[in-house]
């Protein structure tokens, strides 16, 4: 699968992107949201991981941007996140309006779990 | 040449347009909700504020015309509520009242709402302001603007709410009605009447509440928001 | 000197969210790091734990220090320090493609201070800046500088992002520990070891400040040279 991964850090991008490339799909990593807008015209991914602490524009804001476009609003997206699921506290409502298929939290998601994840969408 | 108008603005959403062109939606306090076009600021080059940001009071120029969409000339922001994209929570929650708004309020209508948007977003923006108080004065102040605020001063059968009573909340007639299963609310309709006096939020942060009775009204507010206005 | 309970709780609440970060950067790297049987992983998480380690240690410092009635200062040479910490920092600074420089303009004659303190808080400080590198195609510059103003020695971590201004730099010192992300245009963590250096050099009366050094914008703080030096 084509991922766009949106993660600010970098030490974590490049581990998350090494794994997901080991495990067969290509990635194009973006660090800032406004980066994620470009590299999402130029490679036409098939699933969105999405740190929601990003600089700047955080994930809420990449998300209300990203669905604000046609081409843009069945392309499914995973969080990957260091927000904690208590202090998140996202509705489903709110998942289902921004096409949101899972919600992972990073200190307990290893690299097998987030390889699963993507796998599950296939 | 046309004139062209300069006023100040909130924006509520952004939409594609065409192959170079974004919709913005703007609420101002003089015309209401107002559609404008912004040329050829769509993607590959398109920035993520365009000049105009979320969560924020910006001047406006734009060319009047018969169409229902306007042509935005130039923007230049005046107060941006940047605390609020600090907290996921808290920019989840603006993004809620715009969503609210941009739903209740006709095209060109709606000025009245300028205030409630902009003191609900300095409420957000102002982390020593509780989240659930913000939430809860936009709720009963929106209910209020959209004429279904619940009734505070008498029971279903008109009597005055008497204090330490039990009282059932009828979200049909928005009313409270006498009850001996219903829970005791003199605390909690004495917040909710402090909550629609309180110009802004930061005046109700001040009256004294437990956390409990909070988080109640702010269950409360949202039920009757839901059932009355859907949002 | 020092701060209240409230500041105190929101100082350790900022350093816990911030340790997230290296420590799951160590279990990610240790996991791939095993599935692939790649020994290199090792010295990139030794690196990250030793910041992490040294993030904790130096809050801990700052607690420390201000239960103290006062502080031991001593003449401290502002270039040897920088220097140490350019060392200390430059392997983890490699890690994200970071180019460390020291810039000293001349000679400065030593400043009063509180040697521990002083170091843990550029350390600190410069972990803070790496981290915060932008994109992985830009090539990220940060410096470690000095230079005279009319109120001291003003010594700071200067760097090539965008952002970073006094009205972010005053919303962040009275966000952070409250909100997740008090500077998100710096670091999109909590940013916990901005406040800790800021905790530190207050207990100096230096606190940090937005300064700039050859064009670039950073934070700093400005010390007191030492006069005993000046009457020898």
């Amino acid at each position: 699968m084509k991922i766009l991964l949106i993660e600010p850090d970098k030490k974590l991008g490049d581990i998350y992107k090494r794994a997901l490339v080991q495990a067969g799909h290509t990635v194009k990593w973006a660090a800032h949201a406004q980066d994620a807008v470009h590299s999402a015209d130029d490679s036409k991914p098939d699933v969105i991981v999405l740190e929601l602490q990003l600089a700047s524009h955080n994930g809420i804001e990449f998300l209300y941007e990203f669905r604000s476009y046609a081409e843009w609003q069945t392309i499914p997206v995973i969080l990957l996140t260091m927000v904690s699921p208590q202090s998140l506290n996202i509705t489903r409502e709110m998942m289902q309006a921004f096409g949101i298929v899972e919600c992972l939290y990073k200190p307990a998601t290893n690299l097998k779990q987030l390889v699963n994840a993507i796998e599950d969408l296939s | 040449m046309r004139p062209q108008v300069v006023t100040t603005g909130i924006v509520l959403s952004r939409r594609d347009y065409q192959e170079a062109d974004r919709i913005i939606s703007v609420l101002m306090p003089d015309q209401g909700k107002i559609s404008l076009i912004a040329k050829g600021v769509r993607r590959p080059k398109s920035k993520l504020a365009a000049g105009i940001e979320l969560f924020s009071v910006s001047e406006l120029t734009y060319l009047p015309g018969r169409s229902d969409l306007k042509t935005l000339i130039s923007s230049r922001l005046i107060q941006h509520y940047g605390n609020i994209v600090k907290d996921i929570k808290r920019t989840m929650l603006g993004y809620e009242f715009l969503k609210a708004l941009s739903k209740v309020i006709e095209e060109t209508a709606g000025g009245e709402y300028f205030d409630l948007l902009q003191h609900g977003l300095a409420g957000l923006d102002n982390f020593d302001i509780p989240i659930e108080v913000v939430e809860t004065w936009f709720n009963i102040h929106l209910l209020d603007m959209t004429g279904h605020a619940p009734n505070l001063r008498t029971d279903s059968n008109g009597a005055a709410l008497e204090p330490g009573k039990t009282y059932i909340f009828s979200f049909d007639e928005m009313t409270f009605a006498p009850g001996s299963e219903g829970q005791p609310t003199t605390d909690l309709i004495k917040y909710l009447r402090m909550a629609h006096v309180s110009t802004t939020p930061a005046l109700l942060a001040q009256v004294q509440a437990a956390e409990e009775l909070r988080a109640i009204a702010l269950q409360m507010t949202k039920s009757m928001l839901k059932y009355t206005l859907r949002v | 000197m020092g701060f209240g309970n409230d500041a105190r709780e929101r100082l350790l609440k900022a350093l816990a969210e911030q340790l997230k970060l290296p420590l799951l950067q160590i279990a990610r790297e240790a996991e791939l790091a095993h599935s692939n049987k790649d020994a290199t992983a090792l010295s990139s998480i030794s690196y990250t734990a030793d910041m992490a380690l040294r993030l904790v240690d130096s809050y801990l410092l700052s607690v420390q220090l201000q239960a103290l009635p006062m502080l031991e200062l001593e003449p401290v040479s502002v270039s040897a320090m920088l220097q140490d910490t350019a060392h200390q920092l430059n392997a983890l600074a490699k890690q994200y493609d970071c180019d460390l420089e020291v810039h000293l303009g001349g000679k400065y004659e030593p400043v009063m201070a509180h040697r521990q303190s002083l170091e843990a808080a550029f350390a600190t400080l410069g972990y803070a800046f790496i981290e915060a590198t932008p994109t992985a195609e830009q090539k990220h510059t940060i410096i470690l500088g000095a230079h005279r103003s009319n109120k001291g020695l003003v010594t700071g971590i200067f760097g090539t992002q965008d952002g970073l201004n006094a009205d972010m730099l005053r919303r962040g010192m009275a966000l952070f520990g409250t909100a997740k992300q008090a500077v998100p245009s710096l670091a999109p963590s909590s940013g916990a070891g901005i406040f800790v250096a800021d905790s530190l050099l207050k207990n100096m009366e230096a606190p940090l400040h937005l300064s700039r050094h050859n064009k670039l914008s950073g934070l700093a703080a400005t010390l007191l040279p030492s006069q005993q030096l000046q009457l020898v």
